[in-house]
């Protein structure tokens, strides 16, 4: 079962093996970015946060593959994308903040 | 709602939707002489890949030991 726009429980992510994309024209669908990533790697999640109201993106996204080394692999070769004439600013996700401390 | 959608959806195949995003009509996508530098996918690196170990289709990276395709897909 085709699941990848669905969230994965929060023990299963894998922060380092996700990318976090933006810059995006509206034009922009879930499927399109969907469709450009699988040419690099197999998808675990793809998210597009949209607007309550209004359901359309906001003009970012996250994506996470099944390895890092997938991850890197799209990074790289995702540079200098242009969707609609806009180029593609994409970089790896950052672990979201909390107030975990290791002092 | 979307898993009719993505079943039509292969690495390999450029949809004509992805094309219109993209600005190419036809042909190879910009990321296949990039690949030519910089090496194939890892998740993909035991498959053929048209414009790189083929010459260029749209018809979606193949299994380059066997001709056999997806038995999912229809």
């Amino acid at each position: 079962m085709s699941s990848v726009f669905r969230r994965p429980p929060d023990a299963e992510r894998n922060i380092d093996a996700s990318l976090y994309f933006g810059n995006l024209d509206p034009e922009v669908t879930e499927l399109i970015m969907y469709e450009l990533f699988i040419q690099f790697a197999p998808l675990r999640y793809l998210n597009m946060p949209k607007d309550r109201i209004l359901k359309t993106h906001q003009g970012y996204g996250f994506v996470e593959f099944r390895t890092v080394r997938d991850a890197d692999y799209a990074l790289d070769i995702l540079r200098g994308v242009r969707l609609y004439g806009k180029q593609l600013k994409i970089k790896k996700a950052e672990p979201p903040k909390s107030g975990t401390s290791s002092e | 709602e979307y898993s009719n959608d993505l079943s039509s959806i292969r690495p390999g195949k450029v949809s004509s939707e992805l094309r219109k995003a993209l600005g190419i009509p036809e042909g190879a996508p910009p990321w296949i002489s990039i690949m030519k530098d910089i090496g194939k996918p890892p998740a993909y690196s035991s498959l053929a890949i048209p414009g790189l170990d083929t010459s260029y289709d749209n018809d979606g990276y193949r299994d380059s030991k066997s001709v056999n395709t997806s038995k999912l897909h229809e």
